[in-house]
Formats: structure tokens, sequence, C-alpha cells
């Protein structure tokens, strides 16, 4: 029987998160993710500076890691397992609407005026992904690796979209 | 200033005029999508993603429906253009992009470090821009979750349909983004007063703001 390949990804968007990639870059996480059966590591470095050195030179055979500044991430969140990401708004519905990504989004103190943590807080309210900050995140997502690797499931599946409302709603204000 | 009274109230007992006759001859009739026209402002990024997936499903959309579908873009944002494209197509939708849909891209009033006293001058041409695509096109409703180029183009809407009464129809309607949990947007708060419908994603908002609509069910 062929095992299907678990992919965990790190995701920083258009930006830089350095403190999310320096907050990983170690070998607690890199075994942490081998103990929970991951085969695939990608990190997306964004603008960021800092370049990861310890996880690039755990790379395995069984646990491949590849860096990388800037992917199309669609696809590939739709098939990863787990998604440690910043908090855009584009990748958190992509987690969610995705087959079974898990969800932990980073909250990135440096850019100032951003909504957008406002979201990542709301969705962890509701059980949908973890939230969690850059000084937080490596016991968070030993945690969730934790619990992925004894089989429990640490987040809620996000509901079925209902189709059309939106175009309902217009072209019920259309003929009305 | 008395010419330019008795020229307002010419207007007015001519366009009340028209509206009543308008108003009398359709009266009892339903009208049909097909005779109705849609316009979409989709603003860059992550507010077009939003917006397509509200609007479709499995990546199609019926632009066969209505009288004319209307997409409007920033004049820069090739990206959006290229974004929307890309999308119809995986849902594989044959769609003529000549005939199907009228793309217009709007002159953004303000790009991105542009200087204070040059954006006086392009937010006056993004205004008149507006106004001009708004008049030429007549949209029957507005649909924009959004970005800021749709704040003057949804209120010269409301202007000429509401104020000149060009078309007592004419309707809003705006998607609040995903994104906002707590509070409204810039842009949001600014369309709230005339929005015919205004929907917001999280229950949150409708607290503070009775008048907008939260769906049970997600609807993105």
């Amino acid at each position: 029987m062929v095992e299907r390949i678990k992919r965990c990804i790190i995701a920083v968007g258009s930006t830089y998160f350095d403190e999310l990639i320096e907050a990983l870059d170690n070998e607690t996480f890199f075994t942490a993710l081998k103990q929970a059966g991951f085969n695939r590591l990608l990190v997306q470095l964004g603008k960021g500076t800092y370049k990861p050195t310890t996880l690039p030179s755990l790379s395995s055979l069984d646990l491949q890691v590849e860096v990388k500044d800037f992917v199309v991430l669609d696809v590939l969140i739709y098939h990863a397992d787990l998604v440690i990401s910043h908090c855009g708004a584009g990748i958190l519905l992509e987690c969610l609407r995705s087959d079974h990504a898990l969800c932990i989004a980073v909250v990135n103190d440096s850019l100032m005026g951003n909504h957008q943590s406002e979201l990542a807080d709301k969705l962890e309210e509701d059980g949908y992904i973890g939230a969690s900050t850059p000084k937080k995140v490596l016991a968070d997502v030993t945690r969730v690796l934790g619990e992925m690797k004894a089989g429990m499931k640490a987040f809620k599946k996000y509901p079925m979209k209902k189709e059309q409302v939106i175009v309902d709603l217009i072209d019920d204000l259309l003929i009305n | 200033m008395r010419t330019l009274g008795t020229l307002a109230l010419y207007y007015y007992i001519i366009a009340v005029t028209f509206a009543i006759y308008y108003r009398l001859r359709d009266s009892g009739r339903i009208p049909e999508l097909d005779e109705k026209k849609l316009m979409v402002v989709f603003g860059s990024g992550g507010h077009t993603t939003e917006m397509l997936l509200m609007l479709t499903k499995d990546n199609q959309f019926n632009f066969q429906k209505y009288g004319q579908v209307q997409f409007v873009i920033g004049h820069s944002d090739t990206w959006s253009l290229t974004k929307i494209k890309d999308y119809f197509s995986r849902g594989g939708t044959q769609i003529d992009w000549e005939k199907d849909v009228q793309i217009i891209k709007l002159f953004r009033s303000r790009e991105v470090k542009q200087s204070y006293l040059t954006s006086i001058l392009t937010t006056i041409v993004a205004l008149l821009h507006s106004a001009w695509v708004v008049a030429k096109l007549r949209p029957d409703i507005v649909v924009t979750n959004g970005p800021g180029t749709a704040v003057p183009l949804c209120y010269i809407h409301f202007f000429f349909s509401k104020v000149l009464l060009w078309n007592l129809k004419a309707k809003i309607l705006f998607i609040e983004s995903f994104c906002r949990v707590t509070s409204l947007s810039l842009s949001g708060k600014l369309l709230l007063p005339i929005a015919d419908k205004f929907v917001v994603h999280w229950n949150e908002l409708k607290l503070k703001h009775p008048k907008v609509i939260v769906y049970k069910e997600k609807i993105i």
C-alpha cells in the first residue's frame, strides 16, 4: 500500500515575516513534523531577509525541505495537511475551503493597523483554525502535531458554503 | 442664481413627469433580468478573489441571464483582469471577452506613493471618469465589496439615479470584506447610507449596524 504524502507549508505571503521563520527554523519543529509522519515541508519566505539554515540542513528523503521566495499556493494548500501562515484573508479562506489542511495563523505584529488578526482571532474562537504569535508558535505547532499523531481532530471542519446567495440577492434587487 | 433655480425647476418638472409616466407604464409588470444591466466593481487582490468566490458556482457565472454585464477594474490593475479570466477559464465557461461582458478600466484616484498635490488633480480626473462611465453605461445595479474606487462611483450612480431621477429603481449592493469581523471598512462606512442592501459576513457587525444583512450560512 502506498502511503499518502503528508505536506506542511509555512507561508508568509507577499510581505515578510522573519520572526515566524526564525521561530520554526530549528530541530524541535523538524522532529515534531517527522514524528507526526510528514514527508514534505515547503517554506515560503516572501521578501524576508532571514534565510532558514537549520531546516534545510536536516532535510532528508523522509522529510524533504524546500525553501522558496514566492509560490502560487492555492493548489498546494488544497493538498496540504498543515499550513502555518500569516493572517491574510486569502490564504485563510483557501485553508478553510481545502480538503483537510489544518491551519495555524500567526499574527504579524510588525504590520501596523492591520485588521487581519481580527479574522484569525474570530476563526480561532469559532474553532476552525489555531491563532498564534511568533513567540508561541513553536509550542502551538508542536501541540497540534502531537494531536494529529494521536489521531485527534484539532479543529472543526468549516461549514459548506451556501451557493448563489449573492447572485440570488442581485436578481431579487433587479426585478423589485 | 435665479436662472439656475428656474432651470432646476424646469428640470424637475420634466424629470418627475417622466418618472410618473414610467411608473404608470410599468405598473403591475414584473421586469425580466435580460433587460437589466449589472455592474460589478472589482478591487485589487483580496477584494477580487472574494467577489469571484461569491458570484460563481464551480467557477461559473451566467453572463447570458442579464441584459448586460459590466466589470469595472482599476486602470493599472492587470493582476485582477488576469485573475478574473483565469478563474472563469478554470470553470470551463466559454466567455467571449468582447461580447459577453463589458470590461471598463477605471482611472484610479490615487496610485501608491503618489504625492498629495498630484492626487488632487488625479482625484478630479477619476471622478469625471466615473461620472462618464456611469452616465454612459447606466447600470441598474452596482455590486461591490469595497475597493476605494467604488465609493465615488457608487455616489455618482446614486446621484444620477435618485437625485436627478434617471432611474428610481437603480440599486447598490455592498458586500463587506470577509476579514471585517468587528468594524466596517472605510468604504463600508461611506456606502452604508446609500446602499440598498449591505451584506456582512459576521454577526458582530450586525449587532453594531442593524441595517446590514448577515446570513446564517457561509456565503464564501
